[in-house]
This record gives structure tokens, C-alpha cells and sequence, in this order.
């Protein structure tokens, strides 16, 4: 159900890219590259440079890169503000996936969050994209429904931190430390007839630039059988805070600072391995620095080897 | 007969002088039909004599009604030369006296670099006249353009255009030629197109991506600089567009590209030369990979060559030589979607050389990859081809020819993304520059046994150098769906040849009988691979079956048998042949060797009347009887084909009208040679018909 939404979702986000109804603004902006050699479908980009708090949006679909930067009263607008923190919310209980601009001091691990935590929450309004500030979600001001929003993401939060420190655990038994990490929603762990390979998988991105795999195996999480890990091309180092990772139909898509690169790692064989990788300069603005990266959508579905 | 027993000598020494030059035969007086009687090393073909029973435009369909040689399709546009059970490298194809620059021999899917309908003739050699222009021991296919005539066009102006059009994917053609000539000086300039969509198969369904659009103008200027002396110089373009009918859901297509350039001088009479040819040519040839959008794959190879053939005489043998030097670079993209251009990987200094490629070598004890496939190379090679004839007799011809390739191969890993290199820890010499040499040797005797039974036999040595390809060449391969590792150490491919024809000619009866044995001490091919416990190993990264090249022994053999009557009545000649073909091979190991010609036989009748000829042929295409391992079983099938034509002179102009059918019966019928034969059967009933215009 949530892969139809976010299907629909990203199927729907376009060329125009309106913003609508609770904050929204949209620009274009002219790229120096070219987009169509980001060969990559249903999936939607949104790039963040934490030094200057510039975004971009980028479609493949509809062949669009926008910038979140033009319009000031937009709650997406970022520049001159302090540093934030994209984190993608799947939020199950109503079926859209959102997007959360964490001001970067918040830690889920000290307090929950609360509106002064962040700066917007950005999901998709009809067909548009569009952004809350935080302010509509201080007690006084907020709807009943707007903090029940917060106590899920709180709560989303949480979960999202038991897993990081289980993946930070079995790293450890390789050596290598965790720089982000993504679980694969379409199966789960409580799944008692899911073989190893059916078992969600557990992708781990180390601060040495590879990808790791885990399932959940009797005694925490376990390796998976066999599988390389990936040492994605020109990475050497991910600095945590400083990457992205988003599903797609067989894998993962992953930026990482260090190179400016988004890399398709999927499986569509036995083993993950590193399929394509694109370097922003190739459909970026020259001027623009990614530092991370949230993905709307599945991504291909009719991906050939 | 006598006569033509008499004249042998002279026929064969003119035969070789000349074919060597690609002077016409008509211009001697040698009437074709003995040309046929006679078994030849070098067998001369017109285009336009191909292409009247041609079932396809490809090469390899122009060539395929020729005694054992057949057509390894990989769809309607691919079609390469399959000749006595060998295909790919086994097989040369050379444009005049230089390898064609393609990448056809390295994979089913790429298309020969040049349109049949293009060239002006085509040669099939073998046994020692082959080794003149190759090492190969299926022989070498010469194509032969208007640069490779040592005369000028005799008439001022010629313009000739063919036009044709067919159903079921036969498409639509069209090719026109003008020739001025004036004093010294000429003009060659030719242009062809074809193009077909889909077609339907026997039973009648859509073969999709069966689609091809070919391109190809071929200029040549011409210069007599005195009796003795002729220069042409050449260009030409060639553009192929076609799909490649697979089963991924996406469509894949090739869009490749070929340009040439370059001179040919014909000489005669220099100093104690009888002739001389040398040629100089550039040639650049790129192809690309499309799966949907994206932009998987690109090869790209630039190669200058120069080559001299001369002939003299020693004594009582008459020699021909070609010494030639190429120089090739072949690069290499193959990543999804970023194949638009060739690019060097990036370097990271804090990245581990080859840390995926050791990883995979620690986890699953081989080196799979998932990197471009291959490195860039650069080629070099100086070959030198000797052949001598002693007409001993009225009766008999000895032949001799000797080959030597010298290659230097060098390997450039910059397209290698890094942690896909071969690093010194895995193999510190894997990208070290190969220094390597092959020499071959074929002897050869012709020989009337009588007045009705003549004899031709040759007996050969063949080394040929492995392929970079082959010795480079570590990863997964689209056109068959399987992971090859190549082997960088592999040996020069080694193998004895035997063969022997007898023909017999009683009144009007000729008999010939072919045999071939062609026993390899090293035969170069893809073997599957498997476990320990005798499971096929799988490639981790597509899940395809995982092979290996190896240099192994192996025998190919096979027979031909022809039976062929003439009726002559008055203007009427009725010709009617029945060819029976078996082709085996197999390993020294046991098994057989993969996509080996099924058994065939082919009825053929001839039939001409004053200005109209006509063919009807039906061949009976056996099932695959010896399957390799895991190679899937090929059913047999019927095959009937009938081509007519008619020409008619006026004062202006000659025209020629024709009408073709082939697969008549709408047989479902497949191919055994091709990768492809379950999801591209051979089309069905195709019809066509053209107009061609000789001004």
C-alpha cells in the first residue's frame, strides 16, 4: 500500500513542480548539466547543501531540477539559516512518505522532538509537494492531528535509532563504523517464513565508503551469506550527516559527500553491487555542493541487468 | 574437357595473378560455368550474383548458399560468415588486403562493418591462397570495393540503381552507383539503404526488435599516372541502426557506426614485379548499446593499416606476398547507462586497487566483476604472407604458403574503474604489455587424376593469435547472457588441417565430393564452468551461467557431396544439384562443440531462357543432432526458395526485373547457429521484388 502511494507520488511530481496550500513555491533554475544522463526512473531527488541551505529537487521523470532557494516566505527556504537535517519519514499510518528538516543540534537521543526541533515537514499535498513550518506545530497553535504527526515521527525516530545502534554493533565486528544505514521496507523481521534472501535487508553504508549487507538473523543482525560488499568507486570516507540513502526497486541509491556521486546499488542477480553512478556535475548546477540527499518514490521497476 | 585441361596451367596462373588484383574473369574469357567445374582455392563472386539468391542483406546470407559455409544470425542485421563449422576469429574478413575493422568476430551481436550490397565482389579463400591475407583456419572472406579494380571504369558514364521491395520484414532497398570516367581520371561514387521492420515468424508472430536500418556510401577517385601506375583513393561511410530480438522486456538496439579512408595503388611491371597493390586506410568504427534509454554499452576501434601484395616469379614457382601493419586501438565501455562516451575511471588515492575484484576472489574464488569488461588495448601487428605455385605439369599445381604475425599488445587499465582493477596482488603481470607471434605453413596440390576426375587437397598448419578479447575479457556479456573470464595466459590457437575434394565429370554429370578434418591442438572457445561438485557455476551478479575460455583439443570434420546435371535444349539449359552437408565437431575431452551446422541437403534447379534465369531451391535443414553441454536441441526444417529474373535491353539503358520468395512454405523454422534462435526465429514467407536500371 505505501509503495502504491509513493508510486503515485512520485509519478505525479512534475516538471512544474507547484507548490500549493500550506507553504509552498516553486522556481526553476537553470542547471548546467544534463539531466537526461541521470538515467534513472519514479524517483525524486531532493538535494541539500547544509553550508549555504540550499535545496534542489530533481525529477529524471519529467527531466526538472528546481531550486527551493527563490522564494523566502517559502517554508522551504533555507539559506541563511542554520544548518539542518533531512531525515525521509514513511510515515505507515497514513500511506505518504515525508520529509523532516532537522535543525542539526537536535539529538532523538536526549529529548522528542518537538517544533522547535526543526524547521519544516515537507510531504506531498495532492500532487504538489508542500512544506509545514515548524511553528504550525507548536502546542498552542497545533491541531490535535499535527501533534499526533509529531508523536509518530518521535516515535519513527526511536525505532530508527535501536536499529542504527544494532547495525553499529555488528559493524563493529568488521571493524568499521556505521555512516548511515537503510532497512528495506517490503519485508520484515517479523516475517517467520522469510528465508535470509526474502528477510528485509539491512543496508549499511561505513565511514570507509562501502556497503554492507545484514538480514536478522537468530542472534541479531547477520551478514548475508556470500554477498561482497560494495566499496563504491572513488569512496574512501563518508563523514556521518554527510550522505544519503533511498530504496529503489532492487537496492538502494546512496550520495555520498566525499565524491558528490549518487550510486545505484541493487541486486538483480545473487549479490548487490554498485550498478551505475553519476557524478552531480553531470546534471547539477556547477555552484551547487550536495551535502545530503532524501529520495520520494520506487524508483525503477523495469530495471534490466 | 581436354581443352580445359590443357589451359589449366594458364587458367590458374592467371586466376591467381588476377584474382589477387580483382580483375573481372569475363575480362579473360574464362567462362564461369568452367570456373565452376573447377575446384579452386579462390572462389570470385560479383556482389550482384549474390545478392540474386541472397535471403537477407547480410554477408554471412550472401555467402551461405556457398559449400559449407553458413550464416550465424543474431537477428535480420547481424549475419556473420560461419565457414566449415568455424565462426568469430576462425573466420577472416578483409576489405582488399586489410582485416576488416569491426568487431564482428568478437561477439554474435555485432554486425559485419560492411553492407554485402556495398562491395563490388567477394572472395572466399582457402588453404594456402588464404594465408596471403590471413591465419585463419576457416579461410578468409575478401571484399572487394571499385578501389580494388586495377583498371578505371572503361565506359565515360554508368549509372546503375536497384530498387526492391518486399513484405515480412524484407524492407525496403535502394542502391544506385555512378561511374564517370575521363582520360585518367574517374569517379566511383555509390550509395545503399535498407531498411526493414519487424517480422513474423513461420507461425506467424511479431519477432520484435527484429528491425534494421543500414546506410553506406562508398566514394572512390581514380588517377592513371601512366600505363603501369594507378591510384585511388577512397571513402566511405557506414551506418547500421538495429534491434537486437532478446527477451528483456526493454528494447536493446545498436547504433554503429563505420568510417574509412584511404589510397590504393595498383602497380605492374616494377623492376622484376609482376604486380604490385599497396594500400593505406584509416578507419574509425564505434558502436553503441541501448537498453531503453540507457546507454550500456560502446566500443570503439580506430585502426590504420598499410599492406603491399606483390607477385614475382622464383624460377619455376610463381610467388605472391603481402606484407601488411596494422595498428589498432580498441576502447571499451560497458556500464549501465553511462556508456555515451568513453571516459578513464577515476583515481582516489585512498581507495585499495582491485579491493571489490580481491573481495570477490576471498568470497567466491573467482574474479567476478561487475567493471567495463575488458581494458582498452592498443595493437600493433606486422604480418607477412608468402604463397608459391609450381605448375609441375599440365596436370598438376603444388602450392605452398607461409605466415608469420608478429603482434604487440598493449594494455591500458584507465577505463578499469578501481576497485574492479586486476591489482598487483592478484596478478602483477596482468596488464604487462604481450609480445607474441604465430606462424603458419599449408601446402597445397591440385591435380587432374584424368581426363574426368581432378583432385584438390591441401594440408595446413594454423596458429592464431587469441584475441584481447578473449585474453582480457572478465565480465558479464549481454549478447549471450553469460559471464566469461577471459584467459590472459591462453595459447595461440593451433590446428591441422586436412582438405580434400575430388571432382568427377561424366558427359553432363559433375560429382564433387568435399571432405575436411581439421584436427586442433588448441582449440580457443567458451566452455561452461562448474563446481567441484559438477554444479554449473552462476554468475552473482545476473544469475547467468558462468564460462571460461579455454584452449582445448578438439576435432571439426566434415563432408559435402554434390551431384549436378546440365540439360541444354536448344536456348533452354535446365541445371538441377542436389548437396548433401555434414559438419561435426567436437572435444578432445568429450562433448561437442556449441552451434556446429545441422546436417542439410538442398535441391537446386536452374533453369534459364534467353533473358529470363530462374532458381527454385528447397533445403532440408536436419535437427541439431550433437548438442554441446548445455546447449538446447534445434528442431529441423524445410526450406524452399524461389528467385526469378528477367532483363531486357533498350537503347538507353539494360533493366533487370526480379521476384523472390523465400521460405515459401511458411515453415517455422531456426536457426542453430544463432544465440538468439528461440526468441528470433527465421522469418517466415518473405516476397520481394525489384527493379534494377544499368544506364
Amino acid at each position: 500500500m505505501q509503495k502504491n502511494i509513493l508510486n503515485l507520488v512520485a509519478g505525479t511530481l512534475c516538471a512544474a513542480f507547484l507548490f500549493s496550500g500550506c507553504g509552498s513555491d516553486s522556481s526553476s533554475d537553470n542547471n548546467n548539466g544534463d539531466i537526461s544522463a541521470l538515467t534513472v526512473e519514479g524517483k525524486t531527488f531532493l538535494f541539500y547543501d547544509a553550508t549555504t541551505g540550499s535545496q534542489y529537487v530533481v525529477d529524471p521523470d519529467s527531466q526538472a531540477i528546481n531550486s527551493l532557494d527563490t522564494n523566502e516566505s517559502s517554508n522551504f527556504y533555507m539559506l541563511g539559516k542554520q544548518a539542518g537535517s533531512l531525515v525521509y519519514w514513511p510515515d505507515e499510518t497514513t500511506g505518504d512518505a515525508k520529509v523532516i528538516m532537522l535543525k542539526e543540534d537536535f539529538s532523538v537521543a536526549e529529548a522528542n522532538i518537538t517544533h522547535e526541533d526543526f524547521y519544516y515537514l515537507g510531504h506531498f499535498h495532492g500532487a504538489d509537494l508542500a512544506a509545514h513550518s515548524a511553528d504550525e506545530f507548536a502546542p498552542e497553535a497545533a491541531s490535535a492531528a499535527k501533534l499526533a504527526t509529531l508523536q509518530r515521527f518521535n516515535t519513527y525516530l526511536q525505532d530508527q535509532e535501536q536499529i542504527k545502534a544494532e547495525i553499529k554493533e555488528a559493524l563493529s565486528l568488521e571493524g568499521e563504523q556505521l555512516c548511515n544505514f537503510y532497512v528495506q521496507d517490503h519485508a520484515h523481521e517479523e516475517d517467520t517464513n522469510a528465508t535470509q534472501e526474502e528477510a528485509a535487508v539491512h543496508f549499511a553504508l561505513t565511514q570507509s565508503g562501502k556497503v554492507l549487507f545484514y538480514v536478522e538473523g537468530e542472534s541479531g543482525l547477520e551478514k548475508i551469506q556470500g554477498q561482497l560488499a560494495v566499496n563504491l568507486s572513488e569512496a574512501s570516507t563518508c563523514e556521518v550527516g554527510k550522505s544519503g540513502i533511498t530504496s529503489t526497486h532492487a537496492g538502494v541509491y546512496i550520495f555520498l559527500e566525499s565524491t558528490q556521486k549518487l550510486y545505484l546499488v541493487d541486486s538483480h542477480g545473487l549479490d548487490y553491487h554498485e550498478h551505475s553512478a553519476w557524478h552531480l556535475d553531470e546534471f547539477m548546477p556547477s555552484d551547487f555542493h550536495a551535502t545530503q540527499m532524501i529520495a520520494f518514490g520506487d524508483g525503477d521497476s523495469e530495471h534490466e541487468d | 574437357m581436354k581443352t580445359l585441361r590443357l589451359s589449366f596451367p594458364l587458367f590458374c596462373a592467371l586466376s591467381s595473378y588476377l584474382g589477387a588484383q580483382s580483375v573481372e574473369l569475363d575480362a579473360i574469357g574464362v567462362e564461369a560455368s568452367h570456373a565452376d567445374e573447377i575446384l579452386l582455392e579462390r572462389k570470385v563472386h560479383t556482389t550482384e550474383s549474390l545478392a540474386k539468391n541472397a535471403k537477407g542483406e547480410t554477408l554471412g546470407e550472401y555467402l551461405e548458399k556457398e559449400q559449407f559455409v553458413d550464416s550465424a544470425s543474431y537477428g535480420p542485421a547481424v549475419g556473420r560468415p560461419v565457414v566449415k563449422g568455424m565462426d568469430g576469429y576462425r573466420v577472416g574478413i578483409t576489405q582488399g588486403n586489410t582485416l576488416l575493422n569491426d568487431l564482428s568476430a568478437m561477439s554474435q551481436d555485432h554486425a559485419v562493418g560492411v553492407m554485402a550490397r556495398a562491395s563490388k565482389k567477394v572472395e572466399l579463400l582457402k588453404g594456402p591462397s588464404s594465408l596471403l591475407y590471413g591465419n585463419f583456419s576457416g579461410g578468409v572472406i575478401r571484399v572487394l570495393g571499385e578501389e580494388h579494380q586495377n583498371s578505371l571504369p572503361k565506359k565515360a558514364f554508368g549509372l546503375t540503381t536497384n530498387l526492391q521491395s518486399g513484405t515480412n520484414g524484407s524492407g525496403d532497398l535502394a542502391s544506385g552507383t555512378l561511374q564517370l570516367s575521363h582520360g585518367d581520371f574517374s569517379l566511383s561514387l555509390s550509395s545503399h539503404y535498407h531498411e526493414a521492420k519487424n517480422y513474423e515468424d513461420g507461425e506467424g508472430v511479431e519477432v520484435k526488435d527484429s528491425d534494421t536500418l543500414s546506410r553506406q556510401s562508398h566514394l572512390v577517385l581514380g588517377y592513371r599516372y601512366d600505363q603501369n601506375n594507378i591510384i585511388k583513393l577512397f571513402a566511405d561511410t557506414m551506418q547500421k541502426e538495429y534491434g537486437i530480438p532478446n527477451t528483456t522486456s526493454r528494447r536493446t538496439t545498436i547504433d554503429m557506426q563505420q568510417d574509412r579512408y584511404g589510397l590504393v595503388w595498383h602497380a605492374k611491371e616494377i623492376s622484376s614485379l609482376e604486380y604490385m597493390q599497396t594500400e593505406f586506410s584509416y578507419s574509425d568504427y564505434l558502436h553503441k548499446e541501448m537498453e531503453g534509454s540507457s546507454a550500456d554499452g560502446l566500443f570503439g576501434q580506430e585502426q590504420f593499416a598499410f599492406s603491399t601484395l606483390f607477385g614475382f616469379d622464383m624460377g619455376a614457382w610463381h610467388s605472391d606476398a603481402n606484407i601488411a601493419y596494422t595498428h589498432s586501438t580498441l576502447e571499451v565501455c560497458h556500464e549501465h547507462g553511462r556508456c555515451y562516451s568513453f571516459y578513464d575511471a577515476p583515481r582516489n588515492p585512498n581507495q585499495i586497487d582491485g579491493e571489490s575484484l580481491q573481495e570477490s576472489i576471498d568470497v567466491k574464488g573467482l574474479p567476478y566483476s561487475h567493471a567495463h569488461p575488458m581494458p582498452n588495448t592498443t595493437e600493433q601487428n606486422l604480418k607477412l604472407g608468402l604463397s608459391l605455385k609450381n605448375f609441375y605439369d599440365d596436370s598438376n599445381e603444388l602450392s605452398l604458403a607461409l605466415r608469420s604475425e608478429l603482434r604487440h599488445l598493449e594494455i591500458d587499465s584507465k577505463n578499469i574503474q578501481q576497485e574492479w582493477l586486476v591489482s598487483q596482488a592478484i596478478d602483477p603481470n596482468y596488464y604487462d604489455t604481450i609480445n607474441d607471434t604465430a606462424f603458419s605453413i599449408s601446402a597445397g596440390w591440385f591435380s587432374y587424376l584424368s581426363d574426368s576426375l581432378s583432385l584438390q587437397s591441401s594440408l595446413s598448419y594454423i596458429e592464431r593469435l587469441p584475441a584481447a578479447s578473449e585474453l582480457l575479457w572478465n565480465g558479464f556479456h549481454h549478447a549471450t547472457n553469460t559471464y566469461i573470464f577471459g584467459d590472459r595466459y591462453l595459447d595461440n590457437e593451433s590446428s591441422y588441417n586436412l582438405d580434400l575434394e575430388l571432382m568427377h565429370t561424366a558427359n553432363k554429370l559433375t560429382s564433387q565430393l568435399s571432405t575436411f578434418y581439421y584436427h586442433f591442438e588448441n582449440y580457443i572457445y567458451q566452455a561452461p564452468l562448474a563446481d567441484a561438485q559438477g554444479e554449473l557455476l552462476i554468475d552473482p551478479f545476473h544469475l547467468s551461467h558462468v564460462w571460461g575460455m579455454q584452449g582445448v583439443g578438439a576435432k571439426v570434420y566434415g563432408a559435402a557431396l554434390k551431384e549436378s546435371y546440365r540439360f541444354d535444349y536448344k536456348q533452354h539449359t535446365l541445371h538441377p544439384s542436389i548437396t548433401l552437408e555434414l559438419i561435426r565437431g567436437s572435444l578432445k575431452e568429450g562433448g561437442e562443440i556449441p552451434r556446429m551446422p545441422p546436417f542439410s541437403a538442398t535441391f537446386a534447379l536452374d533453369y534459364a531462357y534467353n533473358n529470363f534465369d530462374a532458381t527454385l531451391s528447397f533445403k532440408r535443414v536436419d535437427k541439431s543432432r550433437y548438442e554441446a553441454q548445455n546447449e538446447t536441441s534445434t528442431p529441423g526444417y524445410n526450406y524452399l526458395a524461389l528467385a526469378m529474373n528477367y532483363s531486357y535491353k533498350t537503347s538507353y539503358a539494360d533493366l533487370k526485373f526480379f521476384l523472390k520468395g523465400d521460405n515459401l512454405t511458411d515453415a517455422q523454422a531456426y536457426n542453430h547457429l544463432s544465440f538468439l534462435k528461440e526468441s528470433a526465429p527465421l522469418p517466415g514467407r518473405q516476397l520481394k521484388a525489384g527493379v534494377g536500371i544499368k544506364f
